[in-house]
């Protein structure tokens, strides 16, 4: 604090004497140092003074930054024409500081142009040292490039103006290159890389303010080479090792600039897993590496890469352009997967056996033929042995998918037993016999208890209870739909599972858990299930039988093929235009008679087919409601036919016995005029009614003797 | 009194003496014995230093003069065939291998200006990109690094010996020559160096045994 001090005075001395003995008489106002560089986050000190004149003292300055006045807390008289201030630089940013002079007298005022002086403050961050310095040299043709690139972090952003340069320093022998940026990196070419060397690399980082080094890096050459892959990988098989596969390589740089060490990674194809080789057993500065443990018949992929062999120095190179070889081929080393379907003959009612089986899982090679043996027994034993050819291309071989071959279909009468045995053969030798065997009368053979199958994340998910008292030795779940037919085994103490195939939404597939005795197939358990449901692709079409307030409506189910899931219910909807209805009935009803129709109106009536994800509706039919009930009309005919027939009866009835009136009535006798005679007549002639055999028929007054 | 007694204090005190001068010298010995470990050790790390550079340097000659050859047109080989004077000696000289170390970082140091020479000449003689002037750039760096190595490496084994300087004068450069001759002398050169590195490596080679291996067997002898 007090060099400081002393270093500030020392310079205010010497300013004041070039300011006079230039004759800068002008300005009365001078502030140290002048156009400083300042580090945000410091203190800064300035000095103004008071030149050429008495008309003002320490007392009468006061500081501004920018626009602000700075508090006098933060002044200290120097003497009595020199007042320091003392401020925080706490943005980034321009800013400027005045010294400046009240206005103590006329003086002052008159001349306040020159009782001002400011300096203007370039700020800088505070310069950290650059750390994680890291190399490197790649490889250029057949030598390491002479350019080395370096990183490190902690550098200032810099966006437009450079405010601190970091300059890359590589040393060797006694020789130095170096390279200057503002950014983050640099790189420094050298005369030829210093193979076999030590190099002291580092980076100093320089501002207005201060220089600041980081740390050294001081290595041998070869801990910042890369170099490039090794080239010309390729891969052998041989007969004899059906396990192995011989990698070779040439190595990408000759061993006088860097001996290397080796990395090897491999993977079968369609695998996305890499095994890497464990370091440790790859010899430094070979060029061939025997792959061992593999799969016989299995394409594999290889690479390699390599690096410095001196442990922790250099980087690795990328890896390798792929290699890829198949093993040979092997003799299977696991079984057959051996399996049945049993279906029943409509015609002989006998039960149909088809065996059929799957490449062993270690195959290893391509299944030419599987050798079958059949042992039945009814009341002798017979046995038949044959051979049955198989076709693979290299795809089924490679497929995890294993197809499915049908060996033989045999019948199957009650009493009888029936075992077979199966080997599958490759161009190399025979599998170890697959065996499963069936009886007739399972009694003996319980199934599993209380099996479920539900849809979970995307996988049929069984659970079962093994069969009580029973000594199983493995499990075979089956799975059929209308299109395939699958199975996979679990072992005896699994008590569930996830269907492995690939299984299709929307369609039901029937799965059965069969126990497994000994090789022997007990009494399946069996459920239908769907992995996924969707709504059914159509809805039933439905006839209809209409009445006058009623119709009888028959469909027939949605096929199995199309409801996609479990049909639930169907719903009947029928309209007449002015109000709709619908009715549900159960997923076994194929029939429904609406009632409490209107007669003699137009109806639609669709169905409606649901399961648990959704539903469908089916094409809309059009009916109309009779005006008449069936019979109604006839018995309306027969009534009005019986009515009339009644009525008639009845007039004859009535004619016959009221003929008299009825003549009387009907054909009353009209006397004959010729006949008769006029009466007397005379307007005085009173009007009388004479009743004896002559009647006498009046009309108005006029009588008539008759 | 027996006046023929003799005084035993000398004898006494020499006992206790010759103890404790035995056991300082044990723990001299023994403090030198870490030193002198560690700098057998750097003694070992820096002879292989600069003998897997002298390999390097030679794997590049031989490759440089087989790009020289290819690059020289037809004739090649009748030019690789002849001989010249004014290159320098290929062989090293001296009895101690201070001396003879010394040998090796002179008549190395003699290669540059030939080095030098070949290059301004090849530079006439090949168009600009060709990559006989990238690999003769390259060696004659190579040479000079290895120079230093050589240099350090004496050094650390004889710290008390002047450092070799640099051969004094001019160099014995040939006259101007014309472009069969300078066909000539640029192989002349290279394989001259070749040869030079051979016997460089041979001669690191003997002083592993010879000097690095020398130190332990002084400190064997204590033990």
């Amino acid at each position: 604090m007090m060099s400081a001090r002393v270093f500030q005075l020392l310079v205010l001395a010497c300013l004041a004497a070039a300011l006079r003995a230039g004759g800068e008489n002008y300005y009365h106002l001078m502030i140290t140092p002048q156009s400083p560089v300042v580090e945000i986050g410091t203190n800064f000190t300035a000095t103004c003074m008071i030149i050429n004149t008495a008309e003002a003292t320490a007392d009468d300055l006061f500081w501004n930054l920018s626009k602000t006045t700075i508090p006098k807390e933060q002044y200290t008289k120097v003497n009595r024409s020199a007042l320091n201030v003392t401020i925080t630089v706490t943005s980034a940013g321009i800013e400027w500081l005045f010294c400046l002079c009240k206005k103590v007298s006329p003086y002052v005022v008159l001349n306040d142009g020159k009782f001002i002086h400011g300096i203007q403050l370039s700020k800088v961050y505070r310069l950290e040292k650059p750390e994680n310095l890291s190399c490197i040299a790649v490889q250029e043709k057949t030598y390491i490039s002479p350019y080395i690139s370096c990183t490190w972090g902690a550098a200032r952003h810099q966006s437009t103006h450079c405010s601190a340069t970091y300059t890359l320093h590589v040393k060797f022998s006694s020789q130095t290159f170096k390279n200057s940026t503002c950014g983050n990196s640099a790189r420094v070419r050298l005369d030829t890389f210093p193979n076999h060397m030590t190099l002291e690399i580092w980076v100093e980082a320089e501002d207005k303010l201060r220089t600041v080094e980081s740390d050294h890096l001081k290595e041998d050459a070869g801990w910042f080479v890369k170099t490039n892959p090794p080239s010309d990988v390729k891969i052998f098989s041989e007969k004899s090792f059906p396990t192995s596969l011989l990698i070779n390589w040439t190595q990408p740089i000759a061993k006088e600039y860097l001996r290397l060490m080796y990395d090897v990674r491999f993977r079968p194809t369609g695998s996305q897993n890499w095994t890497y080789v464990p370091l440790e057993d790859i010899a430094k500065d070979i060029q061939s590496f025997r792959l061992q443990d593999l799969r016989p018949y299995t394409v594999y992929v290889t690479q390699v890469r390599c690096k410095n062999a001196v442990e922790g120095h250099g980087y690795w190179s990328n890896w390798s352009t792929s290699a890829t070889k198949r093993t040979p081929e092997d003799r299977p080393t696991s079984k057959p997967d051996l399996w049945m379907i049993v279906t029943k003959d409509d015609v002989t009612n006998q039960q149909q056996v088809q065996f059929v089986c799957k490449d062993p899982v270690f195959a290893n090679g391509r299944i030419t033929s599987f050798d079958m043996k059949i042992q039945a027994q009814k009341d002798k034993v017979t046995n038949e042995s044959k051979s049955i050819p198989v076709n693979r291309s290299e795809a089924d071989s490679s497929s995890s998918q294993r197809k499915i071959t049908v060996l033989e279909q045999i019948h199957l009468t009650d009493r009888e037993t029936v075992k077979v045995h199966v080997t599958a053969i490759n161009s190399v030798g025979k599998s170890p016999e697959a065996s499963l065997g069936l009886r007739q009368k399972t009694h003996a053979f319980a199934p599993v208890e209380e099996l479920k199958v539900v849809s979970r994340e995307g996988q049929l998910w069984l659970e079962w209870k093994p069969p009580s008292n029973a000594h199983v030795s493995e499990y075979v779940v089956e799975w059929v739909s209308d299109a395939q037919m699958d199975w996979q085994r679990e072992n005896r103490n699994a008590r569930h599972t996830a269907i492995k195939g690939n299984l299709m939404k929307f369609v039901c597939y029937s799965v059965s858990v069969y126990p497994i005795y000994s090789g022997w197939v007990g009494k399946p358990a069996s459920a239908e299930a769907y992995l996924e449901q969707g709504a059914p692709l159509e809805a039933p079409s439905v006839n209809c039988k209409q009445g006058r307030n009623e119709a009888k409506l028959g469909w027939e189910e949605v096929p199995r093929h199309k409801s996609r899931g479990f049909i639930t219910n169907y719903t009947i909807f029928y309209t007449s235009g002015t109000e709709k209805r619908n009715v549900s009935v159960p997923v076994n009803t194929t029939t429904y008679t609406l009632t409490s129709l209107h007669a003699n109106t137009k109806y639609d009536v669709w169905i409606r087919a649901s399961t648990v994800k959704g539903s469908t509706d089916g094409t809309r039919h059009s009916f109309t409601t009779l005006r008449y009930a069936s019979g109604e009309i006839e018995v309306i005919v027969v009534g009005v036919s019986f009515g009339f027939l009644f009525l008639f009866l009845m007039i004859v009835l009535l004619c016959f016995y009221k003929k008299d009136a009825l003549k009387e009535n009907c054909w009353p006798q009209i006397p004959n005029p010729g006949e008769s005679t006029i009466g007397n007549w005379s307007p005085d002639c009173p009007l009388k009614v004479r009743t004896h055999a002559h009647s006498v028929r009046c009309i108005a007054a006029d009588c008539m003797t008759v | 009194m027996n006046g023929h007694v003799r005084s035993m204090h000398f004898q006494q005190f020499m006992k206790p003496a010759t103890t404790f001068l035995s056991l300082l010298l044990l723990m001299a010995v023994d403090s030198t014995r870490t030193v002198a470990a560690s700098r057998d050790q750097g003694c070992g790390n820096s002879l292989q230093q600069t003998l897997k550079l002298t390999r390097l340097a030679q794997k590049e000659s031989v490759d440089l003069i087989k790009t020289y050859k290819a690059s020289q047109g037809e004739l090649s080989e009748l030019f690789c065939k002849m001989s010249m004077s004014d290159v320098p000696d290929p062989n090293i000289s001296g009895m101690e291998p201070s001396e003879r170390i010394v040998s090796m970082y002179t008549h190395l140091q003699a290669f540059f200006p030939h080095f030098k020479r070949v290059y301004e000449q090849q530079t006439d003689l090949q168009s600009p990109t060709s990559p006989l002037l990238t690999e003769l750039s390259r060696v004659s760096a190579r040479s000079e690094l290895l120079a230093s190595l050589i240099n350090s490496f004496y050094q650390s084994l004889f710290p008390n010996l002047p450092v070799p300087e640099p051969p004094g004068g001019p160099t014995s450069l040939p006259p101007s020559q014309n472009i069969f001759q300078q066909k000539v002398y640029g192989c002349v050169v290279l394989k001259t160096y070749k040869e030079f590195l051979s016997n460089v490596s041979k001669e690191l080679r003997t002083l592993k045994s010879k000097v690095c291996r020398w130190r332990i067997q002084i400190n064997t002898l204590f033990y």
